[in-house]
């Protein structure tokens, strides 16, 4: 599997849409204070999950932080930017 | 009664499926009421009976996406379950709610939930709105794949709700066996990937034709989640919420205070000399009384706290304050729970269950007492309008709304200063993730408003008719006996141990500009806040002579202190730690003194310091 056709969901613009390919806590930038196995799961468990569709529908005001996403044309989660680096996303064009 | 025609039922689900309205649809007043309105974070208990009139005990249990009990709120419903608290009630059959507008997401807590070996009958809740987005199902097939019973419900428009209960007639108390064993185990993150495959492929097979999406929530979403705009509008609720509360809820409360006065007034004309007849003009009527006038603000910030919950906003104003609460070091989850706290800090501390990580839980818990709650609304009420002119400035805003604001707003600050305090001092360590389900947009429902308002309501009342009434009744003892002698020059207060306590403790207060009755007011302040209104009601109508009896307290304040002894009795009231029950239900959500303690500590010193400071500044700048 090629990975370099695939980006972090926290590239994305607002109204880019995309099938998610992997979700994995390595791909953390910055490390939070949680183990990554408990992140995953978390991610996971929301709905966030390999071969579901994504989009990015809103920008917080303060860095763009965090963005509001709709998974599977149907839930609007809230994720901070850091924890969307660990979703890579094949966009769709 | 015959064992087997009782029936303990929980109703699991995720957040935002309907579960409480579900919950009171079905149970309608029959409930053990908790106290408080918001989220669910603690198991409520209420009663159904079957046609058969078999006895149902419903469990609502806090919203959780799987049985791994990732925070307190979630733990509540793992426990109950399992059975795992000695004094719990056995489950015999587990009520699966489920968003019928997005099964995704619910299937597989089902499936998790058909390990524990208990009956499961799956709940298609909000069928109404999915019908509605043309989402259409093979409910036959459904149960078959699940096995288990399926039916389609609305808890707003009560549709099912009979077909529900009618199942129930078909379960009996449940007896373990190898039969049944709870074979659950933590799902790993492989185990989730098998189950979502799972679901994925149940809905494949059930879904006849996909609905539209929600797009009047995207819609509203796009002014709402706007950067700038949802900040702006985020802010105009906030203060559209406190105007309400001190503009709009005093109508209601003019005429309940008038009834009151009028009462004591018709009670102390009856006999004027007679203690029993002081005892409830001047103890009971205008004790409870001053504090039953508050009913309608307490209901308004209730009623503003439900709909904000209810429609699903409050998602979204942790969405929009995630990353500035994140410069204090607060989680954008502890938005809600310190929303909640003003109404009051105790149904806010508790729904800090929903945070999940234990040092961010205890930081919000911690300042949750400085989010001006309901029961200071009455010393400020009373204090503003005694000290601070109604006059109208910048066109359209009132003076005495603006002073409300401030305080509201210094101890918002306040809090968010002492945030970041305990954060970098005591509770170093890396930010916790959000991820956050944003519910769609849902018109909330009168009959469930009105049913949450209930509960707000009877607990101030109880407390009024309780707590309040019973200090009351000591507090009149107290200031009346012992009677003043003969030629008495002072009014009688002074020469009673109430007088006598409050001049005893008053050295300690004089820095700060308090008179001996503040001090006898403060100390069954600490049962209440909001008693010390009463108490100083009680204290003057007391000590009054016939002229000023008729005359509001207001204006014997206005009269008795200066403007300096005002300013800095509002100032302690922002910050002290004048409630026990918080300090209570503090140690019982983090189990332990030590975390009561520090906040007891730190919210006295922050009262004297900025009481002291107010206190000599306000001096040194009037006449």
């Amino acid at each position: 599997m090629n990975q370099q056709q695939f980006i972090p969901l926290s590239q994305l613009r607002i109204g880019q849409s995309g099938i998610v390919q992997k979700v994995d806590a390595e791909l953390l930038p910055h490390n939070i204070d949680l183990e990554a196995n408990e992140l995953e799961q978390r991610i996971l468990e929301i709905g966030i999950i390999e071969g579901v569709k994504i989009k990015v529908l809103h920008f917080g005001l303060i860095k763009r932080d965090p963005l509001a996403i709709q998974i599977a044309d149907n839930t609007t989660l809230a994720i901070r930017r850091n924890e969307a680096s660990m979703i890579l996303v094949k966009v769709s064009q | 009664m015959n064992n087997s025609q009782k029936l303990n039922v929980a109703l699991v689900g995720k957040p935002n499926c309907g579960k409480t309205a579900l919950f009171n649809a079905l149970t309608g007043n029959r409930q053990k009421v908790a106290n408080y309105a918001g989220v669910t974070v603690e198991k409520k208990h209420g009663f159904l009976r079957t046609n058969t009139q078999k006895l149902i005990t419903l469990v609502d249990l806090p919203g959780t996406y799987s049985l791994r009990a990732r925070s307190p709120d979630e733990k509540v419903t793992r426990d109950v379950i399992f059975n795992q608290q000695q004094d719990e009630l056995m489950i015999d059959v587990i009520i699966a709610v489920l968003d019928a507008t997005n099964l995704t997401n619910c299937l597989r807590l089902v499936l998790e939930l058909k390990q524990t070996g208990i009956p499961v009958i799956v709940a298609l809740n909000m069928s109404d709105i999915a019908t509605l987005r043309g989402f259409k199902y093979d409910l036959h097939l459904l149960s078959e794949l699940l096995a288990c019973t399926v039916i389609a419900t609305s808890a707003t428009k009560k549709h099912g709700l009979n077909d529900l209960v009618e199942q129930l007639d078909n379960y009996s108390p449940r007896i373990i066996s190898a039969d049944n064993a709870n074979s659950w185990q933590e799902p790993d993150q492989s185990m989730i990937r098998s189950y979502s495959s799972q679901v994925h492929n149940i809905i494949q097979q059930v879904e006849q034709r996909k609905g539209v999406p929600a797009i009047l929530s995207h819609k509203i979403d796009k002014l709402l989640l706007h950067p700038v705009l949802g900040i702006v509008i985020l802010l105009t609720i906030l203060f559209v919420m406190f105007q309400a509360v001190f503009s709009w809820a005093t109508i209601p409360q003019d005429w309940l205070q008038s009834i009151f006065d009028n009462t004591q007034n018709y009670i102390a004309n009856l006999a004027p000399d007679s203690f029993l007849v002081s005892l409830i003009a001047n103890g009971i009527v205008a004790g409870v009384g001053s504090i039953i006038v508050f009913l309608p603000q307490i209901l308004t910030i209730s009623l503003f706290i439900i709909l904000l919950e209810d429609s699903g906003y409050m998602a979204r104003a942790a969405f929009l304050m995630d990353k500035l609460m994140g410069g204090v070091g607060l989680h954008g989850r502890a938005f809600i729970p310190l929303l909640s706290s003003f109404a009051c800090a105790i149904p806010g501390i508790m729904a800090t269950r929903t945070i999940e990580n234990r040092k961010d839980r205890l930081v919000t818990i911690l300042i949750a007492p400085l989010m001006t709650c309901s029961a200071r609304l009455p010393v400020y009420t009373l204090l503003i309008g005694a000290f601070i002119p109604a006059k109208t400035v910048f066109g359209f805003a009132n003076l005495q709304g603006l002073v409300m604001f401030g305080l509201f707003s210094l101890g918002i600050f306040s809090g968010l200063i002492m945030a970041f305090i305990f954060k970098f001092f005591f509770f170093k360590g890396g930010r916790q993730p959000l991820i956050l389900e944003l519910p769609i947009y849902t018109m909330p429902n009168p009959i469930n408003v009105g049913l949450e308002l209930i509960k707000p309501a009877k607990s101030f009342l109880r407390r009024a008719g309780t707590i309040i009434l019973a200090v009351m009744i000591i507090i009149w003892f107290l200031s009346s006996f012992p009677a003043p002698p003969l030629h008495a020059s002072a009014p009688a207060i002074d020469y009673s141990i109430a007088g006598m306590i409050g001049k005893f403790l008053q050295p300690i207060f004089a820095p700060i500009g308090f008179s001996w009755q503040i001090v006898v007011a403060l100390i069954p302040g600490l049962a209440a806040r909001e008693v010390a209104v009463s108490v100083l009601a009680t204290i003057f109508a007391l000590s009054g002579n016939a002229d000023n009896v008729q005359q509001s307290l207001a204006f014997v304040l206005q009269h008795q202190w200066s403007l300096a002894t005002a300013l800095s009795l509002i100032t302690w009231y922002v910050f002290a730690p004048q409630c026990i029950s918080t300090l209570a239900v503090a140690k019982r959500e983090t189990n332990s003194w030590k975390w009561p303690i520090i906040m007891f500590i730190y919210q006295l010193i922050l009262a004297y310091g900025a009481s002291y400071l107010v206190y000599n500044l306000t001096l040194s700048i009037t006449p």
